[in-house]
């Protein structure tokens, strides 16, 4: 209820709060004013003073009238009509009293300070001058003896009194208005330093979130006493201090002494300026330090800063990156595989202890050395040719074989990968290299073995061809003899009958003995006996002990090279090699009355010793030089054999890993054959002769 | 052909081969004159007259040549190809005979421009049913080119 009420009859609110304060004063004197006149009235009222007390209701009205006005928010006008009721209270007590002598008069200088108080310049001077007027309307009044004064008015009165309120107006009024302006500029004072203030408060809460939201960290700040002017960050909790148990405490209060003696010092000389960084160790974790002083716009250090980053985690990642390193390095020196890496310039950066082992160079020379350094100088351009296409049009891995730098003939197979940067850039190259040295031998020893293979398979596949072609030839002429055989007996032709029995015979014979040729050429690719070093001239001395008949038969000279080398060799195909040639000079010699036939050595250009057959025969055209050697053929088909015997020769020759060739300038000049073998002790040297000739006597 | 001589230029150097050959020619009416060369080089030395064959007289162009495969000196083939690639000699008719069927023969002696090829057989009969066969049609019934 009461709160109603007094809600209810509240002054007004206004937006200036010159006007509301101002309200307020007139709400109180209205207040006060009924009050009074209301209890004057009632005190009259029994006494019986009936004038007196409906003059007192009257102004009570009056003073309602201008509460009701100000409650509707007519301020200025409920005002005016207070005042007017003072100005008319006040006449009207002149007037029934002594006049302007009345003390009732000096009512106006109250009136005056009130209106100084609550009304603006203009209605103030207003108001001065209406009670001027009614002063002057009461002295007058007095003049001319209307009111009951006992006193006769004079004009000196009226001035002496416009004189005094006069006063009294100006300095009430400069007094309200200096009252007004100081109270004005202390508003603003006030509005100024709020504002001020919450500049300042935005500010820290700023660094403060700032410092609270630092990632892993914590912002400590000193002032010269040591004590703390902020502590905070996410950091700080996991010390187990907190921002309230800091702030505002000197350093030694706030944490244990060992500490605080480990960071004073810090502290100290960051607050003499200096500024650095440090990193310590705090229970598990790391924190990296930055000291750092904080100076004023003077130049002073104001403060000492500490912030404080938790790096354990970087700091653990970078430890197990460093192992991670060692381990892969402990890898790459222990591998049996060499490693080195190039630069884009493909200079080589580094070398793995292996290297020494696989390109024979010492790895701690060859740094900032070009990739050529490790290749043979042959193969070099092709390699860097290589890497440089996989540097200009990244190609991917590439594996090569190439030579080793040295020169002992050793391979390598280097397996070549790239190193790009995340932006496609080439940066270089890992190259992991082994030795296939040992791969290649094999290699080409198979390869050997397959073109041996292959030639002995076209070899035989000639062979076969060959033999059938020339083993059909005796079939045939057999059966055709055979069927004309049965006709020459019918007709009783005994001539042709006997003819033809002898071709059929001696078809029978060239087979049988192509047979056994065939036979014995088969036989020549299996050595007969184990070899064995056997001088050559013994080798010579029994394949002409068998040829004695045939020799003597045609009267011929032989002539045979004192000491020749002792060979290695299966000595009874090579006493078959030389029967052979022997036979074949002494068949082509016909032509001579004195067939000479010569055996003996002379030297290659490269000092190897080369055997000859030479006689003074028919000689051979040059251009049937390589067909003679050929299976079953024949320069002349009437001429005997069966054309196997220079097959024979030449294979026997071919076995024991030699060559075999003719010269002859042509018909009549003769023919030399020659033919190389495994000598024992090469080259021939003249003082070793008589040696040699005991070695192969005792052997 | 003003001269009515059949002619045969036999190229055989197995001379029991030769002889069956001639015998069995022999026995028939349209009988040819045989030449007979025993190896490659006297062949090619008849064809292209030279040395003891100078005379055009003394070596008549054959309406047919029998040549063998395997010879001495120059090879059958060889003798073949000369021919074939002879403008006075390449339209004279070769027959390979030859006791090889291996298709490395056949193949090269068509590729020479051999105009056939056959394979002496096994057997009397045979033997001569062929070469009754190979004279009637190269010397009676196929056309010889005019020189």
């Amino acid at each position: 209820m009461k709160r109603v009420l007094s809600r209810q009859f509240q002054p007004p609110r206004f937006d200036d709060e010159e006007q509301t304060r101002i309200a307020q004063i007139q709400h109180l004197l209205l207040l006060i004013c009924l009050a009074i006149a209301l209890s004057a009235s009632g005190i009259n009222a029994l006494l019986g003073r009936s004038i007196s007390t409906i003059a007192l209701l009257a102004s009570s009205s009056v003073a309602c009238i201008a509460l009701l006005l100000l409650y509707v928010r007519r301020l200025r006008l409920s005002i005016i009509v207070l005042l007017s009721l003072f100005i008319a209270l006040t006449a009207s007590l002149q007037f029934i009293g002594r006049g302007a002598h009345d003390t009732v008069t000096s009512l106006y200088a109250t009136v005056i300070v009130i209106g100084s108080l609550l009304l603006d310049r203009h209605a103030f001077i207003a108001m001065v001058a209406v009670i001027l007027l009614v002063i002057a309307g009461i002295v007058t009044a007095e003049m001319y003896g209307w009111t009951r004064s006992p006193y006769d008015g004079e004009p000196g009165d009226w001035l002496d009194l416009a004189l005094i309120l006069g006063l009294t107006a100006f300095a009430s009024r400069l007094l309200s208005e200096s009252l007004q302006h100081s109270r004005a500029l202390a508003r603003k004072n006030a509005e100024a330093l709020e504002a001020q203030t919450a500049a300042l408060r935005a500010s820290e809460e700023r660094y403060r979130i700032l410092a609270a939201n630092l990632p892993d960290s914590a912002v400590l700040i000193f002032d010269h006493d040591l004590r703390f002017v902020l502590a905070d960050g996410p950091e700080l909790a996991a010390t187990g201090y907190s921002k309230e148990g800091l702030e505002g405490r000197v350093l030694y209060e706030a944490v244990p002494p060992s500490f605080a003696a480990q960071v004073e010092g810090n502290i100290r000389a960051v607050l003499s300026g200096k500024r650095f960084s440090a990193e310590i160790p705090y229970e598990d974790r790391i924190y990296h330090y930055h000291y750092v002083p904080l100076i004023d716009d003077g130049g002073r250090v104001k403060y000492a800063m500490i912030l404080a980053r938790n790096v354990t985690e970087q700091r653990r990642a970078q430890a197990a990156l460093r192992e991670r390193e060692a381990q892969l390095r402990m890898i790459t020196e222990n591998m049996g595989d060499a490693i080195t890496q190039l630069d884009a310039n493909l200079t080589i950066v580094y070398a793995s202890p292996s290297v020494q082992r696989v390109f024979g160079r010492i790895p701690a020379e060859l740094g900032g050395a070009h990739v050529s350094a490790l290749i043979h100088p042959d193969d070099a351009s092709d390699v860097i040719r290589r890497l440089e296409r996989m540097r200009d049009e990244g190609a991917s891995a590439v594996r090569v074989e190439y030579r080793g730098p040295g020169s002992q003939g050793v391979w390598l197979e280097s397996e070549i990968r790239p190193l790009y940067t995340t932006h496609q850039q080439f940066t270089g190259a890992i190259i992991t290299t082994r030795d296939i040295t040992e791969r290649k031998q094999i290699e080409a020893e198979r390869e050997r073995l397959i073109a041996e293979l292959e030639q002995k398979n076209a070899e035989l596949e000639r062979f076969t061809y060959t033999a059938s072609h020339d083993l059909r030839s005796p079939l045939i002429t057999i059966q055709g003899f055979l069927g004309y055989l049965e006709r020459d007996l019918e007709e009783g032709n005994t001539e042709r009958t006997r003819s033809d029995i002898r071709r059929i015979s001696a078809a029978v014979q060239k087979m049988e003995r192509l047979l056994s040729d065939l036979l014995e050429l088969s036989r020549i690719g299996r050595l007969s006996a184990p070899p064995q070093e056997v001088a050559f001239n013994a080798i010579v001395q029994d394949a002409l002990d068998l040829l004695a008949g045939k020799i003597a038969e045609r009267q011929a000279h032989i002539s045979i090279a004192p000491d020749m080398p002792v060979v290695y060799g299966d000595r009874g195909r090579l006493v078959e090699v030389i029967q052979n040639l022997v036979d074949n000079a002494l068949k082509f010699c016909d032509n001579q009355k004195e067939p000479v036939i010569e055996i003996g050595v002379t030297k290659e250009s490269s000092g190897s010793p080369v055997f000859f057959v030479r006689d003074n025969g028919i000689g051979i055209d040059p251009k049937y030089h390589e067909q003679i050697f050929g299976l079953f053929n024949k320069l002349d088909p009437r001429s005997e054999g069966t054309g196997v015997g220079l097959t024979i020769v030449r294979r026997i020759i071919e076995v024991h890993g030699g060559r075999i060739w003719v010269e002859s300038t042509g018909p009549g000049a003769g023919a030399t054959f020659y033919f190389t073998l495994p000598v024992v002790a090469t080259p021939v040297q003249e003082a070793s002769h008589g040696r040699r000739d005991a070695q192969s006597a005792s052997g | 052909m003003a001269d009515a001589t059949l002619r045969v230029l036999l190229v055989e150097d197995n001379d029991d081969h030769a002889e069956l050959i001639r015998r069995t020619l022999g026995e028939q009416e349209w009988a040819p004159q045989i030449v007979h060369m025993s190896d490659g080089e006297s062949a090619l030395d008849y064809l292209y007259r030279r040395g003891a064959w100078v005379d055009p007289d003394q070596s008549p162009r054959p309406h047919v040549i029998l040549l063998d495969l395997r010879l001495p000196r120059i090879d059958g083939l060889d003798v073949l190809t000369s021919i074939k690639q002879s403008a006075d000699l390449r339209r004279i008719p070769v027959v390979v005979l030859t006791t090889s069927s291996a298709e490395r023969d056949i193949i090269h002696a068509y590729d020479a421009h051999a105009n056939s090829y056959l394979v002496k057989p096994f057997g009397f009969e045979e033997f001569r049913n062929l070469m009754h066969d190979v004279g009637v049609y190269w010397l009676t019934r196929n056309t010889v080119s005019p020189t």
